[in-house]
């Protein structure tokens, strides 16, 4: 499979904070991105690049195997996008919204190509409505259609699910299904629904104040033969120590606060915890932590 | 380019405050109308009044024709019209990162020089529309009104006369020399609209600066004759009236002369050098532009 994205020591600075700090990943052909961190973690701001509409301090970014900086038309022919909520124009009706950015994208759609194009998000009926009018989750879907309107190979969807009723996610995630695994589309999402993300994403990046700290594909981050454990106690720096000197050292991802969290086999679990009862130290709580969720936390919770 | 130029035509026309300006214009031009179709006579003579006994005795229906009241028009309204001017201007990209589009807008196939051109260009046609329908209202329909005569134009005690049939070419190239002044107004905006994420500051800015220049131009101090009035764009705004003024020998004016025509001329191309100046700072700056908004 070959690379659709290849972001190379992105950086981005403003002023004096660094938003942005020496991103590298790769986003490979087809299947589902996803893209993670909490707020202010420098998502938007690395979506932002991606879309030309910031210039980076640092680094070079390949999208197609061509270069953002000398290609961007090209690229921007093939890629759609959602940037944060979807604002679009109030005093204009869907399908005038709709055909503004067909032409932007260089197309000349007639009506009844663009009424196919809301029926696909489900807002055919209310064409002819000005957006003003419209619900949160309905401008949303619009967003959607707006980015897919010129059929482009990669899809770049900045929180799709933002204002979303339970609904309305449900129809989010099978659009990103239906366009990942029966178009061949590829797909790089960033959202805070993380119970979402788990059903949607193949591979996934989680950047922290500007770095990135994990990225691969789902089912090695999150191995169900692995039970990732956290375990609660006074000093995680003490504890920590105490590990280091047993064979449990290489099982140690990280230690902060009053939190360790271990990674091994299951079976391994009960003896492990037999053994860190008897370095004495207090320990308030063990949790098994394999959801992306916890897996999230454990990553950015310090 | 041309589709691109269409959609922004079409965005323009579609929102309400556009026609604010069209409205506005329409109501100012027809209560002067109404006003001096009705009480034109104290006008005339207010006007007349330090004339000389001869001009006195003159019919005000003579004096008073379509000419003069386009002329009294546009020199109520040419210092106005900018400012709404602005309402449109001051929006091009200002209103896009206010509503949120500007990201999406930027992020489509088209450079963003190319984006800054097709809206400088809707900006500058909105403006002539606006041109045209001032010139519509104020020239044609004044016409229909108060018929045509020789236009008297009042300059410092003296009056300034031409024959009917050398008025129109005048107020042709008058109009296209408001033009010039207008699209410079327009490309102050519309920088001013580049630096900003809300579209009421480069609006109210624009105004401001209309109102300032406007007061500093019109100060009778002579102290800022040579120093502040020649590098005020609003100073070279009043050049259409030179097209008004003709060459007299032996107190009989020329026919189809203009008096200073070297001056509207370095009027027109100061107008176009500030027009060049404000788009070219625009176009800098937008190139680099972080678009956060």
């Amino acid at each position: 499979m070959s690379s659709i994205i290849d972001a190379r020591g992105l950086t981005k600075s403003f002023n004096e904070i660094t938003a942005v700090d020496d991103l590298t990943f790769t986003v490979k052909e087809k299947g589902v991105y996803g893209f993670l961190g909490q707020n202010g973690a420098g998502k938007s701001t690395t979506i932002r690049m991606l879309l030309s509409l910031i210039r980076p301090t640092k680094g070079e970014i390949k999208i197609f195997g061509l270069d953002l900086s000398t290609h961007r038309k090209e690229i921007l022919q093939r890629t759609g996008a959602i940037i944060e909520k979807p604002d679009l124009y109030k005093y204009l009706t869907a399908v005038e919204n709709l055909k503004l950015f067909a032409t932007m994208s260089g197309l000349k759609l007639n009506r009844k190509l663009l009424i196919d194009k809301l029926e696909k998000v489900g807002l055919a009926e209310r064409a002819d409505s000005k957006i003003k009018t419209y619900s949160q989750g309905m401008k949303q879907r619009l967003g959607i259609a707006v980015a897919l309107v010129h059929n482009p190979d990669l899809i770049i969807l900045d929180e799709p699910m933002n204002g979303l009723d339970p609904q309305g996610i449900a129809d989010i995630r099978h659009l990103i299904n239906h366009l990942s695994k029966d178009e061949g589309k590829t797909i790089f999402i960033s959202s805070h629904l993380l119970s979402e993300m788990e059903q949607v994403a193949d591979s996934l990046l989680i950047i922290h104040k500007g770095k990135k700290i994990a990225e691969g594909n789902m089912n090695e981050l999150l191995n169900p033969e692995q039970s990732r454990i956290e375990v609660e106690t006074r000093s995680a720096k003490e504890l920590e120590l105490l590990i280091k000197q047993t064979a449990w050292a290489n099982k140690i991802i990280s230690a902060n606060g009053s939190k360790i969290i271990m990674q091994m086999k299951r079976e391994e679990v009960p003896v492990f915890i037999q053994q860190i009862a008897e370095m004495k130290q207090d320990i308030y709580s063990i949790h098994k932590k394999n959801s992306l969720e916890d897996y999230f936390l454990s990553l950015t919770s310090h | 380019m041309i589709s691109l130029l269409k959609i922004e035509i079409f965005k323009i026309f579609k929102k309400p405050r556009t026609y604010i300006a069209f409205a506005v214009i329409s109501l100012i031009i027809i209560l002067i109308q109404i006003a001096l179709k009705f009480g034109g006579k104290e006008y005339v003579g207010l006007m007349m009044s330090g004339m000389g006994d001869s001009f006195e005795e003159i019919p005000t229906k003579i004096v008073l024709n379509g000419y003069l009241v386009c002329f009294i028009i546009l020199n109520l309204l040419l210092i106005h019209i900018p400012i709404l001017v602005a309402l449109v201007a001051g929006d091009a990209i200002a209103g896009e990162a206010n509503m949120g589009t500007l990201r999406l807008i930027a992020s489509k196939p088209v450079s963003r020089i190319q984006l800054l051109i097709v809206k400088f260009t809707a900006s500058v046609i909105y403006t002539l529309m606006l041109l045209i329908w001032v010139a519509f209202l104020a020239l044609i329909v004044s016409i229909a009104l108060f018929g045509v005569n020789w236009l008297g134009v009042p300059r410092e005690l003296q009056f300034n006369v031409m024959e009917s049939d050398d008025v129109l070419w005048r107020y042709a190239l008058a109009f296209c020399f408001a033009a010039i002044g207008l699209i410079c107004v327009a490309a102050l905006a519309f920088m001013l609209s580049v630096f900003s994420d809300n579209s009421i500051g480069p609006i109210v800015v624009t105004v401001c600066v209309i109102i300032v220049f406007t007061i500093l131009t019109q100060l009778q101090i002579p102290f800022y004759d040579e120093t502040i009035k020649p590098y005020l764009f609003t100073t070279h705004m009043l050049g259409w009236k030179g097209f008004f003024y003709v060459k007299a020998v032996d107190g009989v004016t020329q026919k189809g002369s203009i008096e200073n025509l070297s001056a509207i001329l370095k009027s027109a191309a100061v107008l176009i050098g500030y027009t060049a100046v404000f788009l070219g700072i625009a176009f800098w700056y937008f190139k680099r532009k972080n678009i956060l908004s």
